[in-house]
């Protein structure tokens, strides 16, 4: 799989860790601004911007790594709906594959 | 198609694991140092220009009508509070809030006094222009500030107060009046009045600075004429600043003479600086000033029934309190009438401008207030321990500081930014918790994404 390949497959992915990145770098920021002044004004611009926005950016890292994960299950699925019909099966609404005269797994 | 998944998984893993690593190196490289220090402060400058005083047998109650201005007063503090108002003629806090009160009480509404423009933190700077008359008010997160501006710039009369965070995070509080001229009636006239208090902390000691001025750039009083005394006096008594302590002996010296001693200056070019009168004597340079004796200036005020008065400068705790000069005189009673009788009394305060920065630096180890380098051990403005108690030698008799008008923080003021402060969580440590949050949801999400999503294909 080549660079390109593996960028439009796995985009979920890689957004992912650039989320996840943004957010850490963006909360090691706030916090270097916080404790760089005593005063409570100054500080909590700190926490609202860098602090709120650091850990929005990890959740949507988090999020986009999870929908990353099912959709590789959705392609398993789709894999073996497949080769289930290439068998002359197919799967019922129940999960049980629906044979030629034979009902069940 | 599983296998380059899966070594993208482990890959994505890794990266993942590596993040998590980062972000908790991260949080314990950078925690609060060991030795860090909290600072904490609470600055007010007040300027109130002129202080009058008026009162008659008349008047019921025994009472006292008093007025100031131009006035002006700024505040702030580090947690985020700040407040100034400027207002000519300042008829006190009384009669200030009286409509707010009074609309409360009976459910109308009363117009508030309109000569009197304020702001608080949150709001937009405010102006106010009358025939003569500049009020304006600003109070942001790191600076309050106010001024009342009567006349021009050039001519006229103001009060300014301000309070601002300085870029070593240091405070300075600064209150100021200055008069162009002043006339009273026709007894005398002044010019070239400024009253300075001025209060600087340190942003890495605490330490304060403290600078206070009164000086009066010409007096013209009529008729004036002061004799140059021959020669220096032998003695000098020697002012005891410290309460309780005995009064010393006099210092000796030796009786110098003064060049043209003895001739008579008719009136002379008068100032006034921090308690000594000034004057320009014939013959010499042009802009040179000799402190001259008091006793003849105030026998000349007295012989146009007024009486003058000094306050040296005074520390308080936190800051100061400028010098203030004091003219007092009574108008002669109208004739019989029901309604005002008898003498009344007048006195016209100039100074006594307010500056104080209460500036903690607090050790996180020990959670332990350490007091800025430099403070005095006293407690608010402490009467006993002004200097100006007893009077030094050749200034203006000294007065009871309670007559100056001046403002301190109140103790529930006090109170509550003590109270504030001590119940305020620290925000390093509300931003590791943040920190902490961030790092939650990532590892909540890894979970999750083991326990709900792989561990099924297992």
């Amino acid at each position: 799989m080549d660079v390109m390949t593996a960028l439009r497959t796995h985009w979920d992915r890689i957004a992912a860790i650039a989320a996840v990145v943004v957010g850490l770098v963006s909360l090691l920021l706030g916090y270097l601004g916080v404790s760089d002044t005593e005063y409570v004004v100054k500080q909590i611009p700190y926490v609202i911007s860098n602090g709120l926005f650091g850990i929005f950016m990890l959740g949507v890292g988090t999020a986009l790594w999870l929908s990353a994960d099912l959709r590789d299950e959705w392609r398993e699925l789709r894999a073996l709906r497949i080769a289930v019909n290439e068998h002359g099966m197919t799967v019922r609404a129940d999960g049980r594959l629906d044979a030629e005269g034979v009902v069940g797994r | 198609m599983s296998i380059p998944f899966r070594r993208w998984r482990r890959l994505a893993l890794k990266a993942g694991a590596s993040a998590l690593a980062l972000g908790a190196c991260a949080s314990l490289v950078m925690a609060p140092p060991a030795h860090a220090a909290d600072r904490s402060f609470d600055a007010v400058a007040s300027a109130y220009g002129i202080n009058n005083g008026i009162s008659n047998p008349s008047f019921p109650l025994s009472l006292v009508l008093t007025g100031s201005g131009p006035a002006s007063s700024a505040h702030l503090t580090s947690l985020g509070g700040s407040d100034a108002f400027a207002s000519f003629p300042y008829p006190g806090d009384t009669l200030v809030g009286a409509p707010g009160l009074l609309s409360g009480v009976f459910g109308f509404s009363f117009p508030n006094y309109p000569l009197y423009v304020a702001t608080s933190a949150g709001d937009d700077p405010r102006s106010a222009n009358y025939p003569g008359i500049t009020l304006s008010s600003r109070s942001d997160a790191l600076v309050s500030e106010s001024r009342a501006l009567v006349g021009t710039d050039v001519s006229g009369f103001d009060s300014t107060s301000r309070v601002a965070v300085d870029g070593d995070d240091g405070v300075t509080s600064q209150a100021q009046t200055v008069f162009k001229t002043l006339q009273f009636g026709n007894v005398f006239s002044l010019s070239g009045v400024q009253s300075l208090a001025k209060v600087v902390a340190d942003g890495t000691s605490g330490a304060l600075t403290r600078t206070s001025e009164l000086s009066i750039g010409a007096i013209d009083v009529p008729g004036l004429r002061i004799v140059v005394p021959k020669q220096t006096p032998g003695t000098v008594p020697l002012p005891i600043p410290v309460p309780g302590v005995g009064q010393v002996p006099p210092l000796q010296f030796p009786p110098m003479p003064i060049p043209d001693g003895g001739q008579t200056l008719n009136a002379p070019e008068l100032g006034f600086t921090d308690g000594a009168f000034t004057a320009t004597l014939p013959g010499q340079p042009q802009g040179r000033r000799y402190v001259i004796p008091t006793g003849p200036v105030l026998e000349a005020f007295a012989a146009h029934g007024m009486q003058v008065t000094f306050q040296r400068a005074a520390d308080t705790k936190h800051g100061v309190v400028a010098p203030a000069i004091t003219f007092s005189t009574d108008f002669p009673a109208p004739p019989g009438n029901p309604y005002y009788n008898g003498v009344t009394h007048a006195t016209y305060t100039l100074g006594g401008a307010f500056a104080e920065v209460a500036y903690d630096v607090v050790n996180t180890d020990t959670n332990v207030t350490t007091p800025p380098a430099g403070d005095a051990p006293t407690n608010g403005i402490d009467a006993a321990a002004i200097p100006g108690g007893a009077s030094a030698p050749g200034l203006v008799p000294s007065t009871n500081p309670a007559a100056l008008g001046q403002v301190a923080l109140s103790p529930v003021e006090r109170a509550n930014f003590v109270a504030l402060r001590s119940s305020t969580a620290d925000t390093q440590d509300l931003y590791l918790v943040v920190m902490a949050i961030g790092i939650a949801v990532l590892v909540m999400g890894t979970v999750l994404r083991r326990l709900g999503v792989l561990r099924p294909w297992m």
